[in-house]
């Protein structure tokens, strides 16, 4: 995928698409939830006030840029754009009635980032943080993703083309199923990074990848990141096709398993008290992990790489 | 270079010179605002501007420009020792269209501060983030810089410099996210740490030596280039001297789910360095046989040509 050519494309329609609609769309959109208004046009002196509005009324490749502290309410996002809210206060959506926080579902050119972000759920039916259909690139970084009753992110492209999902210096935690649920029915390539990333309390595992295709090939990094006090795994990779979780310079504690399935590498790694065991299955390891206080031991038996 | 015989000095004889002789006052300190500026303010604290460019323009060299609350700013050329501060009131936005540049570099042994700003592409032709061609020293912190067509940072110093960025992101860009390109004789130096690459169309952090016959030496740690359409971290093209041109050393970071993790082109002038790093999940391998590596490195699950191989030259840890 070459940006350069697709912006071509993207410019075309967007230039087309700036004559035709009666509603004016604007580059860069405000939100604020002091003296916002749906009516308005989204402009700095005129913000609107949910991310929704902001989003219909920004251009494709466009930037909504928070104001002030206060809730903007769920956002289904159909386009390239980019959330910010850099340090104003808490930027939040709160999610009930079986709902989705964030819902991406866009073109398979798109490149979507959120900066700053908060997703909370409050029960009510509960629902998903962030619901992830249709892209190229997700790019997270500085959110919070809490209390959900189902997911707190569930990636699940079907799509042909590839997609990549980063999410950086991130929390996810307190949700009813899954932490970060990885599971595309693709044949496209997925292509996952955490760095600095916590996943706390969920109630199966920290961060799982199950690729459903068989011919799919879901791949994720870990650095730098811990999972613990999950109900099942730390780190679980499973699927029908290709699955990959190369686990480095992090932690896997308090879990059910330090890590769960196949295809799995480690290294630098600290998996302790893990309450069935530190790894159910073989795994590729760099005989450098601090394993320990594992209920059912300690052992990370599998494959060892050395270091290069 | 002595930044106090210099800067100092040379600035202050400067700067005091043109406070008498325009007719526009400047100010050692200015501030922007997107809710009450207006260019034609003198940019103080309650009279600020409204754009970057005015306010540089109203900006003592060596001077400061304090951002008052979220919004956009629009593109700066800068000319001066300046630095332009957004410390946490919010998005302070530069946005690229048309083949712009987002903020331009020119000037001649200045240092250059930027911190907090967010320079995005929008489409409609697109452009650059963040252009320099004449600087003594670039400094970026809390930045980031994303979508842009080209480059997301477009290094190309005329006259040699350092330029050093942190705690930044450089994500989603049509061609690499970080390219290093000087020309000349003069020497390049350049710093990363905790910088973040993701998504680029070329690679995450670049150096092309075919323009420089000066030194061109980079530090890299604790951050991280992934999902780049080409290699994490590459050194491309050869020296027109046709020696080698210095040597980039990345620690501590990670290269992963790219086209490759390391990639020293054929006939790159430069030396690629690698230690305690992480190498992992690249479609089309580690590294160039030509890599060299402290032997620490966590490489593994790579396609194609797997891993660091042992035609590495190893370096020995002291």
């Amino acid at each position: 995928m070459s940006k350069t050519a697709t912006s071509f494309v993207t410019l075309a329609a967007a230039i087309g698409f700036g004559v035709l609609p009666a509603q004016a769309e604007l580059a860069r959109t405000f939100v604020s939830s002091v003296n916002g208004n749906d009516g308005n046009d989204c402009n700095r002196l005129t913000p609107c006030r949910t991310f929704q509005a902001a989003h219909d009324k920004t251009f494709d490749q466009g930037e909504i840029t928070v104001l002030d502290p206060g809730g903007y309410g769920a956002v289904t996002i159909g386009k390239s754009i980019s959330i910010v809210n850099d340090g104003v206060g808490e930027a939040g959506v709160l999610v009930s009635g079986g709902a989705n926080g964030i819902t991406i579902a866009a073109s398979t050119d798109a490149y979507v980032s959120l900066r700053g972000l908060t997703i909370q759920g409050i029960g009510f039916g509960g629902g998903t943080g962030l619901r992830y259909e249709r892209g190229f690139a997700l790019t997270l970084t500085n959110c919070v993703i809490r209390n959900l009753t189902a997911n707190g992110i569930d990636y699940l492209p079907s799509g042909a083309n590839d997609n990549n999902l980063v999410i950086s210096n991130t929390l996810v935690a307190d949700n009813g199923i899954n932490g970060i649920f990885v599971r595309p029915n693709s044949i496209g390539r997925v292509r996952v990074l955490l760095n600095r990333v916590e996943m706390y309390n969920n109630t199966f595992a920290g961060f799982i990848i199950n690729e459903m295709h068989p011919n799919g090939d879901a791949r994720a990094t870990v650095v730098n990141s811990v999972a613990a006090h999950n109900g099942d795994a730390g780190f679980t990779s499973l699927g029908a096709g290709g699955h990959f979780i190369a686990l480095l310079r992090s932690v896997s504690s308090n879990n059910k398993w330090g890590t769960f399935g196949t295809g799995i590498l480690v290294g630098d790694t600290s998996v302790e008290r893990n309450t069935s065991g530190a790894a159910a299955n073989g795994v590729f390891t760099f005989g450098d992990n601090y394993s320990f206080g594992n209920v059912n031991g300690d052992t990370l038996a599998g494959t060892l790489v050395p270091k290069q | 270079m002595c930044r106090v015989a210099v800067s100092g000095f040379a600035g202050l004889l400067l700067t005091l010179g043109a406070q008498m002789a325009p007719a526009q006052a400047q100010m050692a300190r200015t501030f922007v605002s997107s809710v009450n500026g207006n260019d034609a303010n003198d940019c103080g604290r309650l009279t600020p501007c409204r754009t970057f460019q005015a306010a540089h323009d109203k900006t003592f060299p060596d001077g400061e420009i304090t951002v008052l609350d979220p919004g956009g700013y629009g593109a700066v050329t800068i000319g001066k020792s300046i630095s332009i501060v957004n410390d946490g009131v919010g998005e302070a936005g530069v946005l690229v269209s048309g083949g712009a540049v987002g903020i331009e570099v020119a000037a001649a042994n200045a240092f250059v501060n930027l911190r907090g700003i967010t320079v995005q592409g929008i489409g409609f032709g697109g452009g650059t983030g963040l252009r320099l061609d004449n600087a003594f020293a670039l400094t970026l912190t809390n930045c980031v810089i994303r979508n842009h067509t080209g480059n997301g940072i477009d290094y190309r110093p005329n006259f040699g410099g350092s330029l050093a960025v942190s705690n930044s992101l450089v994500a989603d860009n049509g061609g690499s996210g970080i390219s290093v390109q000087p020309f000349g004789a003069n020497p390049v130096t350049v710093t990363l740490t905790r910088v973040e690459m993701y998504n680029n169309s070329h690679d995450g952090f670049t150096i092309n030596t075919q323009s420089a016959t000066g030194a061109i030496n980079g530090t890299v740690t604790d951050s991280v280039a992934a999902n780049n359409f080409q290699a994490g971290f590459a050194t491309r093209g050869a020296s027109p001297g046709g020696a080698t041109v210095g040597a980039v050393l990345v620690t501590r970071s990670v290269s992963s789910n790219n086209r490759f993790g390391f990639l020293t082109e054929n006939g790159s002038a430069q030396d690629l360095v690698v230690g305690e790093s992480i190498v992992t999940l690249n479609a089309l391998g580690a590294a160039s046989p030509s890599v060299r590596t402290y032997g620490d490195n966590y490489s593994y699950l790579n396609s194609g040509t797997n891993d660091l191989v042992p035609t590495h030259v190893f370096e020995q840890k002291q």
